[in-house]
């Protein structure tokens, strides 16, 4: 569904990515671990269209999309859910799902509203407030209902856990493992590396811009070098 | 004379909300304080003019001024600013500042340097109420009708409709706006649109107010708009509405009453240090936690 061929990006004038290649397919769950500063999520915005690819092939689904906007990345049914939330603080928590469904069939909204909101009852008791006023957890819940709004095919998820309690963390992945299992392909972007290969069918191991390391989520969580690294011995 | 004060004020803030009004949506959405906006208010008043001597049609004046200049403010985003997007603000900053530097010469070139006259509010009656002290001339009718008119136009298009919605996504946080499938570049081009219209609806007004337009008539604009904006929170097109009245009070009231050492054009900023000092955000604006 998605690939990526020797894909290089910068970021300003200092190149970040190196020679990228990853491929995600049609109903998987895979998951790229790494350290602060790896490059992660950098990649997650050259997928998305937010970073531009320096060279190489991005494919989705067959296609060529490496120079296309973000938007109408979007618009291909890529969703994305951004490190740090960026939920749209001073919108209400209605107007920030809308604007998850931006361009999608205005007769399909009501019913993904509906399922968001089965999904994460909290939103549906606070739609009229402004994401702003809500807590950590629950704008996390807003980030990814925004982004089920599009009813996407791909889901990009950067940072799922970062400054959420335990409890919350559970309850995201718990959702992202139903939606994999509902049919939604999934990549995640994760620092807890522990979490993110006990969730995902297949990881990459990215280190300063160059993925080091590929395999089944098992076979890394037995991998001498990813223990060390990333699970705390 | 309390009562005339009082108008007086609503109406120089009023023509300041409109002035500001325009660099304060350009504000919002690019971050950058786009002087040019300025030149656009001289601009506009000059098509104005040029299209009243050509057919001596006020409402076509008035039309041609808002669209041409309208068309313009897409010309300098899509140029000017796009390309600059990705340096420092400051770049765009001094850009937007030569901009204007060049628009008023180039008026000067084509209209001559001399003052002309917009010669509208010959045609507009004025109101007497002898037992109030008070005249209303009719182009402050004109004036407080057209801005109230616009401001409503503007809350309603911001809050209510789709592409407001669009707008304050944009404006809010324009990658992930990107990144949710809204086509930023249109809703920024939008921006300039409305932003320089709104520029050459002031300076018609304006032109109109004191039938008087000139070159040079954006400079004093050029920095009043920038108090007005800072005041009012930086982008927040209710704070500027507000700040606007604040400060065209305060011009007529301090001016007209308590008499003043500074030139009238300085107690916009005087009363922009006084309420900064109390409210470092602005009166409308949050704190920005980074």
């Amino acid at each position: 569904m998605l690939e990526l061929r020797n894909i290089n990006a910068h970021y300003g004038h200092s190149q970040v990515l190196y020679d990228i290649s990853l491929d995600v397919k049609q109903g998987e769950f895979v998951t790229i671990i790494g350290a602060n500063g790896a490059g992660k999520s950098t990649l997650m915005k050259v997928i998305m269209g937010l970073v531009p690819v320096s060279s190489g092939t991005l494919l989705f689904k067959g296609q060529e999309i490496g120079s296309a906007k973000a938007w109408d990345r979007a618009g291909l049914k890529i969703a994305y859910v951004p490190e740090g939330r960026r939920v749209f603080g001073e919108l209400t928590v209605a107007e920030n799902l809308k604007i998850g469904g931006w361009n999608e069939p205005p007769a399909e909204l009501p019913r993904r509203l509906e399922k968001v909101m089965a999904i994460f009852p909290r939103l549906g008791e606070r739609l009229n407030q402004a994401a702003r006023t809500m807590s950590g957890g629950e704008q996390q819940m807003l980030a990814i209902g925004r982004a089920l709004m599009r009813d996407p095919e791909l889901l990009l998820v950067d940072e799922i856990s970062m400054g959420l309690m335990p409890i919350l963390v559970n309850r995201c992945f718990e959702v992202m493992k139903q939606l994999n299992e509902q049919g939604t392909t999934i990549l995640l972007v994760e620092q807890n590396a522990r979490k993110a290969l006990g969730a995902a069918g297949r990881g990459y191991v990215l280190e300063t811009g160059h993925i080091v390391l590929a395999g089944s989520a098992r076979d890394l969580q037995n991998d001498e070098a990813v223990k060390r690294a990333y699970l705390g011995g | 004379m309390f009562f005339q004060q009082i108008v007086n004020g609503i109406v120089v803030g009023s023509v300041y909300a409109l002035t500001a009004m325009g660099a304060t949506l350009v504000y919002g959405i690019m971050r950058i304080l786009d002087i040019s906006n300025a030149g656009a208010y001289a601009l506009g008043a000059y098509i104005s003019f040029f299209f009243l001597l050509q057919t001596g049609n006020p409402l076509v004046a008035v039309v041609m001024g808002v669209a041409l200049t309208a068309v313009f403010g897409f010309i300098v985003q899509k140029f000017l600013y796009a390309p600059l997007m990705d340096k420092s603000p400051n770049v765009a900053l001094i850009a937007g500042i030569g901009l204007f530097i060049f628009l008023q010469d180039f008026l000067r070139l084509v209209g001559g340097p001399q003052a002309r006259e917009l010669n509208f509010g010959a045609m507009l009656p004025s109101v007497r109420l002898p037992g109030l002290g008070l005249t209303l001339y009719g182009t402050w009718f004109l004036i407080l009708g057209a801005t109230a008119v616009l401001l409503l136009v503007l809350w309603y298009l911001l809050n209510r409709s789709t592409v407001g919605l669009a707008w304050r996504a944009t404006a809010q946080d324009l990658e992930t706006a990107k990144a949710m499938g809204i086509n930023t570049n249109r809703v920024v081009a939008f921006n300039f649109i409305l932003g320089y219209g709104f520029a050459a609806v002031a300076g018609i007004l304006v032109g109109i107010l004191y039938n008087s337009i000139y070159p040079m008539m954006g400079d004093v604009p050029a920095y009043k708009m920038l108090a007005v904006i800072v005041l009012g929170g930086l982008g927040n097109p209710l704070g500027t509405v507000l700040a606007a009245l604040v400060i065209g009070m305060a011009e007529t009231l301090i001016g007209g009453y308590v008499g003043f050492f500074l030139p009238r054009d300085a107690i916009a900023f005087v009363v922009l240090i006084l309420i900064l000092l109390w409210r470092p955000q602005g009166l409308l604006g949050r704190r920005r936690v980074s």
